[in-house]
């Protein structure tokens, strides 16, 4: 079939303008359908259960806004540490500027900076934990992410929500979502947010030394909270934490994928109507062709040649424009503290690369079987 | 003009039955995707502009502008409203419409069991709420009692359950303490009908906050002087009682504030409104091109006979105009069936899909541009040819 692509790429190209619309209209509908898949796979990838995590969040009872969640410190770090089983603890306080659906989230995690900069492995673009250690009274550092998103540099303030930090550096993390996040002092955000000194914080993110005793952990230390105090704690893997805070945002999800599923259909019927216009066009060319020895079944293959191409084309585009797109301008939705990457991955590439071919295979078999296997008197007579 | 007939157009649109069916489903597959994006958007904006009364002005503490969640105020600022703010405050004899609130976000289950843990939001009230909020009524049953809960007509949507599941007389698990549906209220348009209302005592003391509430809703005299009366609540707030850190928002305004922040999801929705509407267009486009291809002798032997060309175009934009037109229309009507009042779980609560004329004047509108716009190109490049040239194309 290669050396007949020639051939196709010609019929193609014979119609310019109908094969540019199709193409322009199969990209653009595979924008969209990369689009929403790449917020599916940020949100697969936050709260895939089958990871295994050496992170718990111990969390108080019931509450899922971060503002709703006040957890004694360091009362609750002291029984947590004395859990057998648990590594190691970081007290985090959460403070968001908009606990609603946003796309321009920012997040504070108030923590003690010499316990966090021995959990976060965090490769500094600029700026050090240093240099934020060293700035108790409002210094922070930011997540690539985020910095982008804001316009944040290095040594200028920056407000939200009532917070000012002086940013001391920008930092990349390879773990999903906290390159979204702003650090800074536990006692720093603890003040700023009206708390009393040393009293609250939102949560406790726990590592334990094995991931497959997660759980049993995490009931031993509910059961410890529950004996010593009566804030009670619900304590989860860092997945299932997160698809609870996200379970608003993870229905709406699901709706866009009713959303791509529609525009591949569209897609299909595009490319379908396409093809069946040019095998329409060239009913007289494809009797001649099968007189002179081709075969119908050569023929069918040709037209279906024509609309995986097409299709193709378009899915190409459109995906490279969108992966482009989102490479250049990172998007992140926010709900409750949790933040979902889109994330422009090759998985969604391919994955979009191969539903387009599979759009032309299923939207050209009809034409082509027409074109193939009609009876060539009839045709010739065209 | 000498116009061509209109069943010449019709007829014309049945020469390719398939080539014609393709491109309408197409259509009407691209509309129907407006009208959803449409709905959505429309609903949201609805529901937020709907949730503020204008005569209503929240009391909340300084920090949790726009968050009020986040609100902690003392419970003697009802006492303290009625008392020095009732010259603009709404009364019903010895009752002012005073709402006092306390508002909570918590993960809660259905019966006894926790195996479901659900979002809701829940809302501790008093009989007065219904003198403030006078989009909500209730609906059935009665006004909850101690270990009791009221339930907004969308809450099951909120909280992802079978309706069911909330009829009076089942029980819901509020961070481990049973409590029995006693009613149900509405609130149509508004997220308050997501919600859960508990009475306001009962409620505090669950949540060991007895000396707490949230916020205080007041009703303002609608006919007196809006600004008089917003200076009167911020003097109270800002100075006469500087020592509770309080704050007065008009309802109006607190959702507008939220407006805002949804602004960015908005803006994206519109933009895929616009491309789903432009891969339409490529569609008709598309078509029409082909329908134009193949009659180009047709059209040349048309103008012989006498017909202009601005007849033949127009005859064209007819073709594709209906054939869009009963795209847009099946498409319509297929939303409206299907999208129509549709409940949306969403972080605030819960809305409905909203199509109300502004929707439907958008989508339409857009599916006829398409109509209109596939049209004019190829039309235009058709009878671009000289007659004589025309008539000798294959």
């Amino acid at each position: 079939m290669l050396r007949f692509m020639p051939y196709v790429l010609k019929n193609l190209l014979g119609h310019r303008v109908r094969t540019a619309m199709t193409v322009a209209g199969a990209a653009l509908l595979m924008f969209l359908f990369s689009f929403v898949s790449s917020l599916q796979e940020g949100l697969a990838l936050l709260t895939d259960p089958s990871r295994q995590d050496d992170r718990l969040i111990v969390y108080q009872a019931f509450r899922f806004c971060p503002s709703t969640s006040e957890l004694p410190y360091p009362l609750y770090e002291d029984l947590i540490r004395k859990t057998p089983g648990v590594r190691d603890v970081l007290p985090i306080k959460v403070v968001v500027n908009n606990c609603r659906v946003s796309l321009d989230t920012v997040v504070f995690h108030g923590v003690p900076v010499e316990q966090a900069r021995q959990i976060r492995k965090f490769r500094f673009l600029s700026g050090s934990w240093d240099a934020l250690a060293q700035r108790r009274d409002g210094g922070a550092i930011v997540g690539r992410r985020l910095a982008e998103r804001r316009g944040v540099e290095v040594g200028k303030p920056f407000s939200i929500a009532g917070v000012t930090v002086n940013v001391e550096g920008i930092f990349a993390s390879d773990r999903i979502g906290e390159e979204n996040i702003i650090y800074t002092h536990l006692s720093f955000l603890q003040e700023v947010t009206r708390q009393q000194q040393d009293r609250f914080v939102t949560l406790y993110e726990v590592h334990v030394e094995n991931a497959q005793e997660a759980d049993a952990i995490a009931r031993e230390i509910d059961q410890r909270v529950r004996e010593r105090s009566v804030i009670y704690t619900d304590t989860k893997p860092q997945q299932a934490h997160y698809r609870r805070a996200l379970a608003d945002l993870v229905e709406l999800i699901g709706f866009t994928r009713w959303l791509g599923a529609v525009c591949v259909g569209v897609v299909g019927i595009l490319v379908g109507n396409t093809v069946l216009m040019a095998a329409q066009d060239r009913v007289k060319e494809h009797a001649v062709l099968q007189t002179i020895g081709y075969t119908g079944w050569r023929i069918l293959g040709l037209v279906l040649a024509e609309s995986v191409v097409v299709s193709l084309a378009g899915g190409l585009v459109g995906i490279a424009a969108c992966m482009a797109w989102l490479s250049w301008q990172p998007l992140t939705i926010s709900t409750e503290g949790a933040s979902i990457d889109f994330l422009p991955s090759p998985y969604v590439a391919l994955w979009g690369l191969g539903l387009a071919t599979g759009v032309g295979v299923v939207a050209g078999l009809i034409p082509a079987w027409q074109a193939g296997f009609a009876d060539i008197t009839r045709s010739l007579r065209h | 003009m000498h116009l061509l007939p209109w069943e010449y157009g019709v007829r014309n649109l049945w020469r390719r039955p398939l080539r014609t069916l393709l491109t309408a489903l197409g259509l009407t597959l691209v509309v129907f995707l407006l009208l959803l994006v449409l709905s959505f958007v429309r609903g949201l904006e609805t529901t937020l502009s709907t949730s503020g009364d204008p005569d209503v002005v929240i009391i909340h503490s300084v920090m949790a502008e726009d968050n009020l969640e986040n609100s902690a105020i003392a419970d003697s600022v009802p006492t303290l409203v009625k008392a020095e703010l009732a010259e603009v405050v709404v009364s019903h004899g010895p009752n002012q419409a005073v709402s006092p609130e306390f508002l909570v976000s918590s993960v809660i289950g259905e019966g006894g069991d926790d195996r479901h843990p659900s979002l809701a939001v829940i809302r501790g009230v008093r009989p007065e709420v219904f003198l403030v909020r006078r989009r909500a009524f209730l609906e059935a049953g009665t006004f909850p009692q101690t270990g009791e809960v009221l339930v907004g007509r969308l809450a099951a949507t909120k909280i992802g359950i079978d309706p069911a599941q909330l009829a009076i007389g089942q029980t819901l698990n509020i961070e481990g303490q049973p409590r029995r549906i006693s009613g149900r209220f509405a609130a149509p348009g508004t997220f308050l009908e997501a919600e859960i209302w508990c009475p306001l005592d009962d409620l505090k003391l669950q949540m060991r906050r007895p000396n707490d509430l949230s916020i205080v809703a007041v009703l303002l005299r609608p006919a007196a002087d809006r600004k008089e009366q917003l200076g009167e609540i911020d003097y109270f707030c800002r100075f006469r009682r500087a020592d509770l850190e309080l704050r007065g928002s008009p309802e109006s305004a607190y959702y507008d504030t939220l407006r805002k922040h949804y602004e960015p999801l908005r803006l994206m929705a519109w933009l895929l409104v616009a491309l789903v509407g432009l891969a339409g267009g490529c569609g008709a486009i598309n078509t029409m091109y082909a329908a134009v291809a193949g009659r180009v002798r047709e059209f040349a032997a048309l103008q012989t006979l006498g017909f202009p060309r601005r007849a033949l175009i127009l005859s064209l934009l007819q073709e594709s105009v209906l054939l869009a037109a009963l795209a847009t229309l099946t498409a319509t009507l297929l939303a409206l069936l299907l999208l129509q009042g549709l409940a949306i779980r969403f972080t605030m609560g819960a809305f409905a899909l909203h199509l109300d004329p502004l929707a439907i004047l958008v989508g339409c509108g857009v599916g006829l541009a398409v109509g209109v716009l596939g049209a004019l190109p190829p039309a235009v490049r058709a009878l671009r040819i000289e007659v004589a040239a025309a008539l000798k194309a294959i």
